[in-house]
């Protein structure tokens, strides 16, 4: 199983937003294939799909030191999610003790066969510091880190160089990671940011960008994945668009961790990508 | 070795010319004659079959040969004329058949080889690119006609600090300045007026340096690559004194419009631009439209710049630079789009004044004597000013069948088989010629709209023009007009008139049949099908002068680009546009969304995406029309840029365009001859009426005094006739 950790280090950029569409969006593409894991304790990312607020998820599993895959969950429209699990009483210290002393938790837990059967999946990472947020981003395959095209995200740029210049040092081999644009729109300066954003070198840009979509709200208050609730909608369009991408660049063959290519078993995203590269 | 095949080759060459002019001048009987005609013919479908390199040459031969046979058989063998009305009116005809046969060879020697010039490349090196004056001069011209032609000029691909545009306002108009100051282009007006469009440009160029001097009429929008592809020429020769690219009209011009054939047919302007100033292009006499070409200033200056001592400037310019040695170019790729003149009226108003400059120059500065040009630049400049003569030969063409019908003068002596034997193979194989060489450029019988619906029109000017060279006045092309729908009386009425009389010829040519000339039926019938095709021609004029009623001011161009629609609401649709104008846009849509509503359309180019706001005006099976509401400047350029400024805005124009068949083409002009005609009736039923009713009448007493004692013959037989018809039916009802 491949996986895509989405991230940011400023509240309410769309990170849970981000990761629930794109999450849903890459399932379109492979039905059934795609794991959505809530890591960050506000417990949202289940209620983009359609999940109850108040269910146990995998705080409350690792805790009691029940499989995760107990707390799987199913939405209405077929995407599993692993919910972070609602606050309950009798949880609270505990938790941070055992993110913190347990390096492979997260690891481990995806490691579950029930959950291995996925393809890819797709973690919404907990707001900096978190040794969950860490040990996502060690494990992710690739890294999103998701950006408004606003001053205040342009100034947390340095501070996302570093977090991600760090997670190359504890990783063996690759580290890739892009910036993704969410709600952009006409005005100037959401045209400056992103071309501001685009300029720096480091750090490459998801193409497309995310639109600013009142249908993304929209489908948040419905709580279904905007690919099903607003079909037509432009950010609907960027998601599915971004998924595309999200794929071929998993399916890419990376120089630094050869063992991958070499199990041997049918790689579906590969052969998803090659159709889709062989379809245009 | 080589010098021994060189003789072989110049000994066959002159055996074949030889043997070719025995052909031409070897008189035959009418059987021998259907028989050479025939062979030729197939043999001539043989060659054109094959299509191998060389079958346009030789088509070209065949079509000279029997034309040229033609020709001397008239001159030859035609003219014993009996009286002096004979001879006045056959001479005529064989004086327009000499200039058509004329035209013809000039044609044929301008187009021997069509030069496929390519672009240069520029060198890698932009230190050595040149720098650049873009000059646009207007006069009259509404500053929205102009506008997108500035803004578009100011995103030619090209290093900024060498490229200046100039707007060069001749109407001194304070808007325009505005304009100019808002988008940061330098402004020029000058205190006199003198010498109209030349003159504007004659004192820009004194107050600019740039090494190249671009021109674009006011209408023409240019696209980013325009500069990268053709400057490189200049680089490359050094004595490149002009280099002229296509003037594209993306809007229908009022032929194409007035007959519903808009990106159908070829129109007016593509056999020019797309077939002959390449043809003119090998002999190194491309000559200067005016607007879509790149000139070099020293060798403007040389010259003393743009000429003002003709109506077309432009052509006496590249004239002149020919006469000191410069070469000039022509590139066929289409780089600039502008608007095509929008009524029928302004149509013939920017050709007359064509005709009449290109006439000027054959007595200011006339191609055949003067030093410095070579045989081929001298036939071709002939060949571009005498083609504008052609008023006076349509004319008589279209009139020709009246000498016989209307005043029984045989006006070309030669029995009609006889006749046919011969022009046949002159028109079958001209025909041939074309519908292979031209075929993509003008399509068969179009031409004959073309040149009919100009014939009256520039019949005086072009005389005046030979006679008094410097009387011409400038009058300045309009452009974004709309038509205002309807029928124009005052251009249809000469043509009318020519109609009438070739009505009341086909009348008398029915009444010469059954009354009167039956024992000459042959004449009559060649007469009545000729007075039948200029019918044909004159009504496909009058359909051209029902001007149909034009609704947009801006003109949409269909295009698919990805976009996407917000709503007030902030809703973000994704779309595709349909069709995309300067003013607004129709879009693939399928949600309710009431008029009126304020939206904001994002055209998505590459990863560029510009956003436009605009309004919704109204939705109808699967679309949405937008119109552009309070662009700023800004997004007016981003937009001009996005509809015009892409490379290969207008490469593939003429794609989907149905390939020429003439006897598609005959038809639907045929239709279109009848709707004209009908319509002409319908907006002047008395002058109809009454001019056909006199006509009618005064032919018939014409003939009655002319051939009365013809009469008793014909009344015999019609009596004879009788008693045939009543015998018949009697013996029909004692049959049972």
């Amino acid at each position: 199983m491949k996986s895509i950790a989405i991230a940011s280090l400023k509240g309410g950029v769309g990170k849970t937003t981000t990761a629930a569409n794109l999450g849903a969006a890459l399932a379109r593409r492979q039905r059934g294939g795609v794991l959505l894991v809530d890591l960050d304790p506000r417990n949202q990312l289940g209620m983009h799909v359609g999940l109850a607020a108040d269910c146990a998820g995998l705080a409350e599993a690792s805790v009691r030191g029940v499989r995760w895959e107990r707390v799987l969950q199913r939405s209405l429209d077929d995407i599993s999610c692993l919910p972070f699990g609602a606050p309950r009483d009798g949880l609270g210290g505990e938790l941070d003790a055992i993110f913190a002393c347990r390096a492979t938790l997260l690891a481990d837990g995806l490691a579950e066969p029930a959950l291995q059967t996925h393809h890819v999946a797709v973690l919404d990472t907990p707001p900096w510091p978190s040794p969950l947020l860490d040990q996502a981003l060690s494990l992710a395959d690739i890294v999103i880190v998701v950006l408004m095209a606003d001053a205040a995200s342009f100034a947390t740029l340095p501070a996302v160089r570093s977090l991600l210049r760090r997670r190359a040092a504890s990783r063996a081999g690759d580290a890739r990671a892009w910036l993704l644009m969410n709600c952009v729109d006409s005005t100037r300066l959401s045209r400056d940011v992103q071309a501001l954003v685009a300029a720096q070198p480091e750090l490459p840009l998801v193409e497309p960008a995310i639109h600013r979509d009142t249908g993304v709200p929209e489908a948040f208050a419905l709580q279904r994945p905007v690919i099903l609730a607003s079909p037509t909608s432009q950010a609907a369009d960027d998601f599915e668009r971004v998924a595309a991408w999200a794929i071929e660049e998993l399916a890419a063959e990376s120089p630094a961790r050869p063992a991958q290519a070499s199990r041997g078993e049918a790689n579906p995203i590969t052969d998803v990508a090659s159709a889709h590269e062989a379809s245009r | 070795m080589k010098w021994l095949a060189l003789s072989v080759r110049i000994v066959l060459a002159a055996l074949a010319v030889v043997f070719l002019a025995v052909v031409v001048v070897t008189p035959l009987d009418v059987g021998p004659q259907l028989l050479l005609g025939g062979a030729a013919f197939a043999l001539a479908l043989v060659v054109r079959n094959r299509n191998f390199a060389s079958t346009g040459p030789l088509l070209t031969m065949f079509s000279i040969v029997a034309s040229s046979r033609y020709i001397w058989w008239r001159v030859s063998s035609t003219i014993d004329f009996d009286s002096t009305t004979d001879r006045i009116l056959g001479l005529s005809l064989l004086g327009a058949e000499l200039y058509a046969f004329a035209v013809l060879l000039l044609g044929a020697f301008q187009t021997l080889y069509v030069l496929q010039r390519k672009p240069a490349p520029l060198p890698a090196d932009r230190a050595a690119w040149p720098t650049v004056d873009v000059f646009i001069p207007t006069y009259n011209e509404p500053l929205e006609v102009v506008r997108p032609t500035v803004l578009a000029a100011l995103r030619i691909d090209w290093p900024a600090d060498k490229l200046r545009v100039h707007l060069l306002d001749d109407g001194s108009r304070p808007a325009f300045r505005d304009f100019a100051g808002s988008v940061k282009v330098n402004y020029i007006i000058r205190a006199e007026h003198k010498h109209a469009k030349a003159g504007n440009l004659n004192h820009a160029l004194k107050i600019t340096d740039g090494e190249l001097i671009v021109i674009f009429d006011s209408d023409h929008i240019a696209t980013r690559s325009f500069l990268q592809l053709t400057v490189g020429w200049f680089l490359r020769d050094r004595r490149l004194g002009m280099l002229q690219t296509p003037h594209h009209f993306y809007n229908p011009d009022p032929i194409e419009r007035n007959l519903g054939q808009f990106r159908r047919v070829p129109n007016e302007g593509e056999l020019f631009y797309s077939y002959l100033q390449s043809g003119n292009d090998f002999w190194n006499a491309t000559f200067f439209c005016g607007s879509c070409a790149i000139i070099r200033r020293s060798v403007l200056e040389e010259v003393g710049g743009i000429a003002t001592d003709s109506l077309t400037e432009d052509a006496l310019t590249s004239l002149r630079f020919q006469r000191l040695g410069y070469r000039t170019a022509y590139l066929n790729v289409r780089q600039a789009g502008g608007l095509a003149t929008d009524t029928l009226a302004a149509h013939i108003g920017q050709r007359v004044r064509w005709a009449q400059g290109m006439c000027q120059i054959l007595r200011v500065s006339n191609p055949l004597v003067g030093r410095g040009l070579s045989i081929g630049q001298r036939l071709c400049y002939l060949n571009a000013s005498v083609h504008f003569l052609y008023g006076l030969p349509r004319l008589i063409f279209l009139l020709g069948p009246l000498a016989y019908l209307i005043f029984g003068a045989h006006i070309c002596t030669a029995a009609p088989a006889m006749l046919l034997a011969y022009l046949l193979p002159h028109l079958v194989h001209a025909m041939l010629v074309d519908t292979h060489t031209r075929r993509r450029f003008r399509y068969a019988f179009w031409n004959n709209v073309y040149e009919t619906v100009l014939a009256v029109y520039i019949l005086v000017p072009t005389l005046i023009a030979l006679l008094r060279p410097r009387a011409g006045v400038f009058k300045v092309t309009d452009k974004g007009q709309i038509a205002e729908g309807g029928f124009d009386r005052r251009i249809a009425r000469p043509y009318l008139i020519l109609l009438l009389f070739n009505v009341a010829g086909v009348a008398l040519a029915l009444m010469r049949l059954i009354l009167w000339d039956y024992y000459d039926s042959g004449t009559v019938l060649l007469n009545l099908a000729w007075a039948l095709f200029s019918i044909f021609s004159l009504g496909a004029v009058l359909a051209v002068a029902c001007e149909s009623r034009q609704l947009r001011r801006t003109h949409r161009l269909p295009m698919k680009l990805a976009a996407i629609l917000r709503t007030e609401s902030g809703h973000a649709y994704r779309t595709q546009t349909r069709d995309l104008s300067l003013g607004g846009a129709s879009l693939q849509w399928s949600e309710p969304l009431p008029a009126g509503e304020k939206v904001e359309l994002a055209l998505q180019v590459g990863s560029d995406e510009h956003w436009l706001p605009a309004r919704t005006v109204g939705s109808d099976e699967g679309r949405l029309r937008l119109a552009f509401d309070g662009l700023s400047v800004g997004q007016e350029s981003d937009l001009v840029h996005t509809l015009f400024g892409r490379p290969d805005a207008w490469i593939d124009w003429e794609q989907g365009r149905p390939a020429d068949r003439p006897l598609a083409s005959l038809r639907t002009l045929t239709g279109q001859s009848v709707r004209g005609m009908r319509t002409a009736l319908k907006a002047e039923p008395r002058v109809m009426g009454g001019a056909l009713a006199a006509a009618l009448a005064v032919a018939v007493c014409f003939l009655l005094s002319h051939t009365g004692w013809r009469l008793q013959p014909a009344f015999e037989r019609a009596s004879a006739l009788g008693v045939m018809v009543s015998e018949r039916l009697r013996s029909a009802a004692d049959m049972p």
